[in-house]
């Protein structure tokens, strides 16, 4: 643009040496592709590290969420260990799919306390209990109504049949909706 | 080169490597709230183990069970007494002990606050003395 105002015969200088600019004819336009390639570059950039933020961030929350699924599991098996005492303790002694016939042999019993309950809101139920043939422990498996679900093993005295401990809880992702036997 | 190419180019790249600034100060502040909730998180976890322990392990000879309305119980007062002694908090977070509304147990809530007191991570879990081996016959 400045060449065309200034006449390069006043200069005694050839043309393409006078205030041309840029001097090179091949380097005309570059400095936009250039321009365009680094804004891009910056805007890829900052969208992997946005992407890789909110990656921590889901994960982090996911995380959270599963340990409040354990804590509200953990619950229903300490709510399960609570209600199994007393007259329900004989129960622990046989598999929750002869809780039926078994009444009879723990009078006073009642195998529905043991089947599900409510506890903040959240409401369990049972999925299976299957005692050790020694008596000493036995395998309990329950699920939220959610269909979130999981097992624990509990350690029994095996002469009052009173739960000693439970372990940690082993969550098993999703039950199916099905009634526990 | 032109002028106005000069002029177009430079325009972009400061609005480019504005905005790109403006995300990578965002995720890098968003990375460091994540990365301090999951410190708090494990503290959360950690402090959930020990009284989950600690209360298996000295409830009975610290007379912390007693007999209630649904056989044996743990009472929340005497049991918050003795955590806070035995399992001091950090800093930042808060725990309660409450009972049951079924008489089943204790409720303890762990809560990790932020600098202005709102709630990050709440963790509440029920404490049956029975699961815990304190209420054998």
């Amino acid at each position: 643009m400045l060449c065309a105002v200034v006449n390069p015969a006043m200069l005694s200088m050839p043309p393409r040496r006078c205030l041309r600019w840029p001097l090179n004819q091949r380097d005309k336009g570059f400095v936009l592709p250039v321009t365009l390639c680094a804004c891009l570059v910056l805007l890829l950039g900052s969208a992997s590290i946005h992407t890789l933020s909110l990656q921590t961030h889901l994960r982090h929350q996911a995380e959270l969420r599963r340990h409040q699924v354990a804590d509200q599991l953990r619950s229903a098996g300490h709510a399960f260990a609570a209600q199994a005492r007393g007259a329900q303790a004989c129960l622990l002694l046989w598999s929750s799919r002869d809780w039926g016939a078994s009444t009879a042999a723990c009078s006073g019993a009642d195998p529905e306390r043991l089947r599900g309950g409510s506890l903040d809101g959240q409401s369990w139920r049972l999925l299976s209990w299957q005692p050790s043939p020694g008596g000493e422990s036995g395998r309990l498996q329950l699920a939220l109504a959610d269909g979130r679900r999981a097992g624990f093993r509990l350690h029994l005295d095996p002469d009052s049949a009173a739960v000693l401990a439970v372990s940690e809880v082993q969550l098993q992702g999703l039950a199916d909706r099905e009634v526990a036997s | 080169m032109t002028l106005a190419e000069v002029l177009v180019s430079t325009l972009l790249l400061g609005i480019s490597s504005s905005a790109a600034l403006g995300v990578w100060s965002g995720s890098a502040q968003a990375l460091q709230r994540s990365g301090q909730q999951r410190q708090g998180a494990a503290q959360l976890e950690l402090m959930r183990l020990a009284s989950q322990r600690w209360i298996a392990d000295h409830a009975a000879r610290l007379d912390l069970v007693s007999a209630g309305p649904e056989g044996c119980h743990l009472d929340a007062g005497a049991v918050a007494a003795v955590t806070d002694q035995a399992l001091p908090l950090a800093q930042g977070v808060t725990r309660r002990w409450f009972e049951d509304q079924t008489h089943l147990g204790l409720w303890q809530e762990l809560t990790l606050l932020d600098d202005e007191g709102a709630v990050l991570i709440r963790r509440r879990q029920l404490f049956s003395p029975a699961a815990l081996g304190l209420c054998r016959p």
